[in-house]
């Protein structure tokens, strides 16, 4: 169910892995500050992903498409 | 309704702010931020709006309009919804090209969806004439 706590996790996961990122860049370990923003990414956008396809079933079913 | 209304901007609010927090440091959540408000303003207004369009639809039946074409203008007003969302989204995120061909796959789907309805008003046309 998309909520209103589904807008607050996405800009949290955001903040969160920019500041894991600056951290880890600062302590010099690039490779591993690149995982972890790819990993944020990849998430974030797998959630996304899943409301989308939860609207479009949701408008299909309504509109009978 | 006016209580979702409130709501309803509330949250488009909201979500600009954090949108425009994370997006200095990240674009990418901007736009998950954005897709995700989008998304969650589509429900609470899909199932507001839905007894509305259920009591219309008895209405018309009662009268007994022909629904068959009432039916492909809905999905019509669905088909636009959806890709206006989408090629929106993609403008978002500055890729105004991939905008475009949503909309045009928009277009093209609509224009098979109406393909029988234009058939058969030609149809009646050609029969008035001849």
């Amino acid at each position: 169910m998309v909520d209103v706590d589904f807008i607050f996790k996405i800009a949290a996961i955001g903040i969160i892995v920019t500041v894991l990122n600056q951290v880890l860049i600062r302590s010099g370990r690039e490779e591993q500050a690149m995982l972890t923003t790819l990993a944020g990414l990849v998430v974030v956008l797998l959630m996304v992903v899943n409301a989308v396809a939860e609207l479009f079933s949701t408008v299909k079913g309504l509109f009978g498409l | 309704m006016n209580g979702e209304l409130v709501k309803i901007l509330a949250v488009c609010l909201i979500a600009a702010v954090l949108a425009i927090t994370v997006k200095s440091k990240s674009a990418e959540y901007a736009f998950a931020i954005a897709i995700a408000a989008g998304i969650l303003i589509s429900l609470r207004l899909i199932v507001i709006i839905m007894p509305a369009i259920k009591s219309f639809d008895a209405l018309l039946q009662n009268y007994g309009v022909e629904t068959e074409y009432l039916l492909v203008a809905i999905k019509a007003v669905g088909i636009s919804y959806l890709t206006s969302f989408i090629a929106d989204s993609c403008r978002d995120c500055g890729q105004i090209s991939l905008a475009s061909k949503a909309e045009f796959a928009g277009k093209c789907a609509i224009f098979i969806l109406s393909l029988p309805l234009l058939i058969s008003v030609l149809n009646t046309a050609i029969g008035f004439v001849k």
